[in-house]
């Protein structure tokens, strides 16, 4: 076990821990953005459903945060397990208390990281939803969430925010400032997109999605105004999260928020117009689920970067992610076959690789200290310890996220009965719609499915 | 007794990859046999240009794993779920 870094228990002056708390606040506005997004995405008859679930899993997502997954997460310079291997310590997970017992509730950056996760972990679990909605049984959620916010996330959010071994890379190898993932466009996009795809694997996709030619058909969401809507609450989440990830995690000064908003704005407003002026290209009109989903896109890339990039970068990294997601939610649907409603494989699994891979072309950090001197000098290695970041989301968190999805299926099938589907989840599961003077219809049914 | 407790193992690791296709299973052992060569250059490995050339390696089989699982999960022609 690696000793704590210091001694005594450090804490922020009030109106850093002020600070601190104000940006943690927003990011809530995420959580609600996103199942926003997701229900407006999904079909009519099972919005209730999709909010009801987005509630049930925020909610076990928070509590399995507080029971266990904390004590996994840790922070920077707290008791870990560590193995010594090839001489060099490898800090593989932190060795925390359970429910929060012995950790500083007093304004101490260990406690605020703590919120932070509790926060960021909610937002993970609300990505799965957009692609397995309108088919997913609300108590597998449930569990399936429990899982990931219980495994999954706080393995990873160590290894690279809480001093574990992808982040001590610098350290120990030489290779830039380690694992740079400052607002999670690994630790909380890339591990909910994997989820996701792993979700819409074991769901497989809904019915009269696919005709008998393979052909995917169109299933417009019901509600393009809770989508746009969550577009603007997401906005507002992701600032407060990359902002605190940011001071917290990543240890960048206060006085950088400012150029973290700026980037994050920069590169989810260029990521929704590449969308749209893609979309309209190609289709001959903008496609706002699709604008939808390039402006979360930008968010997301923005997110690994956004304390370390100028903000023309900014500008074109949510281009590239604008761009990425716009092609990828086509090409995902119509080649490889997979039902995702909310476009999370390609807004947070693809944006956010591409997030992590930005950080090697445009970020900026001087070698020491991240003083006002900054966005000067590439790093060396700083590549290297990004890829090895991605090889193990793809190699160990995808295979690990899916393994225990695939065992839970075979245990409780997650899908929802067929009549179910047909009926609506929400007169199905919850027994009431969301919409109870409006009549729903399952014409798309007729066609065979 | 060491037979016993093997023959359960095997049982398990049966009843494990039941329904699990072979494509799907390969294509998760190459993830993770990628993870495991990156982890390796990292480890193993002093010279940079060395470790770079691994770590793509490593990369390059996770990719292979990658498409492994998603051509397993291709609808058939025909197929409907």
């Amino acid at each position: 076990m690696l000793p704590p870094a210091g001694t005594g228990t450090p804490v922020y002056s009030i109106p850093t821990t002020a600070l601190c708390l104000l940006l943690i606040g927003l990011v809530p506005f995420a959580a609600a953005g996103l199942a926003l997004m997701n229900t407006g995405l999904g079909r009519l008859r099972n919005a209730a459903h999709s909010m009801m679930s987005s509630l049930c899993v925020l909610s076990v997502a928070v509590l399995v945060y507080f029971l266990w997954g904390q004590s996994f997460q840790g922070f920077p310079g707290a008791p870990a397990h560590a193995a010594v291997i090839g001489g060099k310590h490898w800090n593989l997970l932190a060795s925390g208390s359970l429910f929060f017992r012995h950790l500083p509730l007093g304004g101490s950056p260990a406690s605020l990281a703590a919120l932070l996760g509790m926060v960021s972990v909610a937002v993970v679990a609300l990505i799965p939803l957009g692609s397995g909605a309108d088919r997913w049984k609300l108590y597998a959620a449930c569990i399936s969430t429990a899982l990931l916010a219980g495994i999954a996330f706080p393995i990873f959010a160590h290894w690279a925010w809480g001093g574990g071994w992808l982040a001590q890379l610098g350290a120990n190898y030489g290779l830039g400032r380690g694992f740079i993932d400052a607002g999670g466009s690994g630790a909380i996009a890339v591990v909910g997109g994997l989820a996701a795809l792993s979700i819409a694997w074991i769901l497989g996709p809904r019915q009269g999605k696919y005709t008998l030619d393979g052909l995917p058909t169109a299933i417009p969401g019901h509600n393009a105004i809770f989508v746009l809507f969550g577009c603007v609450l997401a906005l507002v989440g992701w600032c407060g999260l990359n902002s605190a990830g940011a001071v917290l995690y990543a240890g960048v000064p206060l006085g950088r928020v400012v150029l973290v908003f700026v980037n994050t704005t920069l590169a989810a407003a260029t990521g929704a117009l590449t969308a749209a002026i893609i979309t309209s290209v190609r289709f001959g009109r903008p496609d706002a689920s699709l604008t939808a989903n390039g402006w979360t896109g930008g968010l997301v890339a923005s997110s690994a970067g956004c304390a370390f990039v100028a903000p023309l970068a900014a500008v074109a990294i949510g281009i590239v992610a604008g761009a990425l997601v716009a092609l990828s939610v086509e090409w995902i649907e119509l080649h490889l076959a997979i039902d995702d409603p909310g476009g999370s494989v390609s807004a947070f699994a693809i944006a956010g690789i591409w997030g992590l891979l930005s950080v090697t072309i445009f970020g900026r950090v001087p070698a020491g200290a991240l003083e006002p001197a900054e966005l000067s000098a590439t790093l060396p290695g700083q590549w290297l310890a990004q890829l090895i970041g991605i090889a193990t989301l793809m190699g160990f968190v995808f295979p690990l996220v899916y393994g225990s999805n695939w065992i839970l299926n075979r245990l409780v099938p997650q899908r929802v009965a067929p009549e179910g589907e047909r009926q609506g989840l929400d007169l199905y599961e919850l027994g009431a719609g969301a919409y109870p003077e409006t009549v729903t219809h399952g014409d798309e049914f007729a066609r065979g499915g | 007794m060491a037979r016993v407790r093997g023959r359960c193992y095997a049982y398990a690791i049966l009843l494990a990859v039941e329904g699990l296709p072979a494509m799907k299973l390969l294509g998760f052992l190459l993830l993770l046999a990628g993870w495991a060569i990156v982890l390796a250059a990292i480890i193993l490995l002093p010279s940079a240009i060395v470790r770079a050339a691994f770590v793509l390696s490593g990369m390059a089989v996770e990719i292979l794993g990658f498409a492994l699982v998603i051509r397993s999960h291709l609808l058939s022609p025909g197929e409907i779920r």
